[in-house]
Order: C-alpha cells, then structure tokens, then sequence
C-alpha cells in the first residue's frame, strides 16, 4: 500500500509494521516527518524508521505534499495545510483513533509542533530533529529558495540527462525546479507565522529536541526547550545541522529512549494512574 | 526452493517496475550490477524496493534485520548480487525449518499411532 489519497492528494506512505518479537512496549504509531524541497521519506529509512519499528513500534513514513513521491499541487505549502494533510492521513489509514509520536527533521519538526499545538488530542509526543523556529530562519530560507528557484528557471532538465545514469540528478533537479517555480511554496514559507512562547507554554505532549552543536537553530530550539513544559533538548557535540544523516547511532538511542518513555508514560495515562490532570483538557480540545 | 536465479528474476522485475522500461531493461541486470554506479538508485527508489521485497516474501526475510545493519549509502553500494545472496540464503534456511518442522510433526504422528496401536 505505497499511495494513500487523502485531502484530495496522493500520498506516498510506506507502513513499517512493529517486528514481531521486538522487545519494546507497544507504543503509539510512530509517523516521521521530512524536511524541504529535495528531502523525502527516505531520509528516515535507515537511521530511525527501521531501528524504531525494530524497537517495537509501528512507523509510518509519508513524502509531505509535492515531495517526494506525493502528487505536486500548485498550492497547500502552508503549515496549516500540512496539518489537515496529516491528520487526513492518519483518517486514511485508519490511525486517527488514539494519538501518535511525531518525528519530524528540520522543517518538518516545525510541521510537527504546528500539528502538536493544532491537535493535542492526535499527538502523545513530539520528537524535533533541529526543528527551525525563529523568524530569521524564514527570512534567510526564503531568500535561500528564491535565489534557487531563479537559477533553476532557465536551466531545465536536458533530454540528454533523462538516461539511466543522470536519472538520479535529473530527478533532483526537475523536482527542485517545479517546486520552486510552479508551486505556492515559497509564498507559503514566506506568509508562515513563528511561535510565541504563550504558544510553547500550551505544548501539552513529551517533547524531545535534539540539534547539532553547529546549528544556527540551537537558539531557536532553547527558547522552546525554555517554555514549553514537557521539553527537553540534546545538543549533540561537533554537528551541525544534518544530525540525521551524520549521528545515526547517538540519535537512534535518543529517539528509541524518548519514544520508549512516551509509551509508558501513555500507557499510564491510559490506565488512569498518570498524569489524570491532562484527560479532560485534551478532550476539550477536540475538534 | 527459491533458486539465485529465480530471486534475480524477481528483483529485476522489480527494478524495472520502479525505475520505468524506458530506463531499464531487464537483461542488463546480472548478479554485479551496482545499485549506485550502474542504476543510479535514488534512496526512495530503495525503500519502494524494499516494500516490493517486503510484500513478495514478508517476514520470511528478515528484511529489516538485514538493513538495520547498514545505512543508506551502504546499501546502494551493494550488488543486486549482495541482495539476491541474502535472500536466497534466507529463503533456503525458511524452507530448510519448514521440512525439518514437517519432518518432525510426521515423526510424532507416526510415533503416537505407534503407541496407539500397541
């Protein structure tokens, strides 16, 4: 079952079921969200899909709209989008009933709080790969994608590159190019609201953020490390911001150990005997 | 027995499913070609392999256990060779139990009517 349709747009899902024997709890559905332009469900495949439903827990992998595998509609990038795709999604495949962990790297971190925040009632925890949050981050990545999208305009895919071999950047390439200059993408970026800490403080899930030591985002994620309640942050030594391509063993502890931790402590809501406080107030906010 | 050549057959069919006729034919698939030098395979390309592999002989291979070993670029620095080995290997030792379990089931039975008897 690798397409699902949901909100009107074909999704590329991949379902990697927890392996019988694992020795880990039965957790909440794991779902794992990537970040832009040229990046795709893949990303996660090898350091944390497969450890994690390894571990014990269902994973689910999606390409968000117009990434990936997923259909390219011309518009939908914003984030309030990205949620209603999501939560769409889970409907499709059947998962809306109980809430799930979030995994999102990079922007889809940001997708991930935005979802959290949206519907505390589908999320039971948030695992934030250096998740950008400031207001300059917007800024510089918008300037980023534009500049790109220029280049890219006047340069599209030569016939000759369509062969077995340049597939590959073909591929890259021609999916940069429509992104960028035949969708609403930027526009979205660009019109996306940042986060307040009145907005931190009402994050009612676990929460772990890890980041690279290097990253420019480190500020952004102390901030809401700061406020929101159930926050905690990594700062893994010596990397910068692609901590999911280069600590695949460090950050495969700590997410398998942040996951593992929301199990319990889900289960334990589930039976009543933990935090009884956050019951009716989830409830509440179904919508 | 699922033999090397059959489980070649089967993940050419399936490469050429993903990357598209237009780009592969099956008879330029053997035993050494290169996931990354010769067919370029993107990382996503992979994972739609995997879920044919995964749909085509479930948990009979331990797929999973098999990748949890390695990472992405170790993975297309293999040999569709590396893969065809792992899941023949695989397949041969399921069906090897298989018997073996059968085998033991008639022993059983044999010996229980055995006993019946006398």
């Amino acid at each position: 079952m690798a397409f699902v349709t949901a909100n009107s747009i074909r999704f590329h899902v991949q379902r990697l079921p927890a392996t019988a024997g694992a020795v880990g709890p039965a957790g909440p559905v794991v779902v794992f969200l990537h970040g832009l332009v040229v990046d795709n469900l893949s990303s996660f495949y090898c350091p944390l899909a497969v450890p994690v439903a390894r571990a014990g827990h269902e994973a689910v992998l999606y390409d968000l709209r117009g990434h990936g595998r997923t259909e390219r509609p011309a518009t939908g990038y914003d984030s309030r989008t990205a949620v209603r795709d999501l939560i769409a999604l889970l409907g499709a495949l059947e998962l809306g009933h109980r809430p799930v962990h979030l995994v999102g790297n990079s922007y889809g971190g940001t997708l991930a709080l935005h979802a959290a925040l949206a519907r505390p009632d589908l999320v039971a925890g948030l695992t934030l790969l250096e998740p950008p949050l400031s207001g300059a981050w917007v800024e510089n990545m918008v300037d980023t994608l534009s500049a790109a999208a220029l280049s890219l305009e006047d340069s599209p895919v030569p016939a000759e590159l369509l062969t077995l071999r340049l597939r590959k950047a073909a591929n890259l390439t021609s999916t940069a190019e429509e992104l960028l200059n035949r969708t609403s993408l930027i526009d979205d970026i660009a019109a996306s609201r940042t986060f307040t800490a009145a907005d931190y403080a009402r994050l009612d899930c676990p929460t772990r953020i890890i980041c690279g030591e290097h990253s420019e985002l480190v500020p952004g994620a102390l901030e809401l490390a700061r406020h929101a309640p159930h926050a905690t942050i990594e700062i893994l030594p010596g990397l910068g911001h692609d901590v999911l391509k280069e600590s695949s063993g460090v950050l495969r502890e700590t997410v398998l150990a942040h996951l593992e931790a929301t199990a319990t402590a889900a289960a334990m809501t589930a039976t009543g005997a933990a935090r009884t406080a956050r019951a009716p107030r989830a409830g509440a906010l179904v919508r | 027995m699922a033999t090397t050549t059959d489980v070649l057959a089967e993940i050419t069919g399936m490469l050429v499913e993903i990357l598209g006729d237009e780009f592969l034919i099956a008879e330029e698939v053997t035993m050494s070609t290169s996931f990354n030098e010769d067919l370029a395979l993107e990382s996503i390309e992979f994972v739609a392999l995997a879920e044919l592999l995964y749909e085509r002989y479930g948990s009979e291979v331990d797929l999973m256990g098999f990748l949890a070993e390695k990472d992405m670029d170790a993975i297309l620095a293999m040999s569709v060779g590396d893969l065809v080995t792992h899941i023949g290997h695989v397949t041969r030792a399921s069906l090897a139990r298989t018997s073996q379990a059968a085998a033991e089931a008639t022993a059983k039975a044999t010996a229980s009517a055995t006993r019946t008897a006398g």
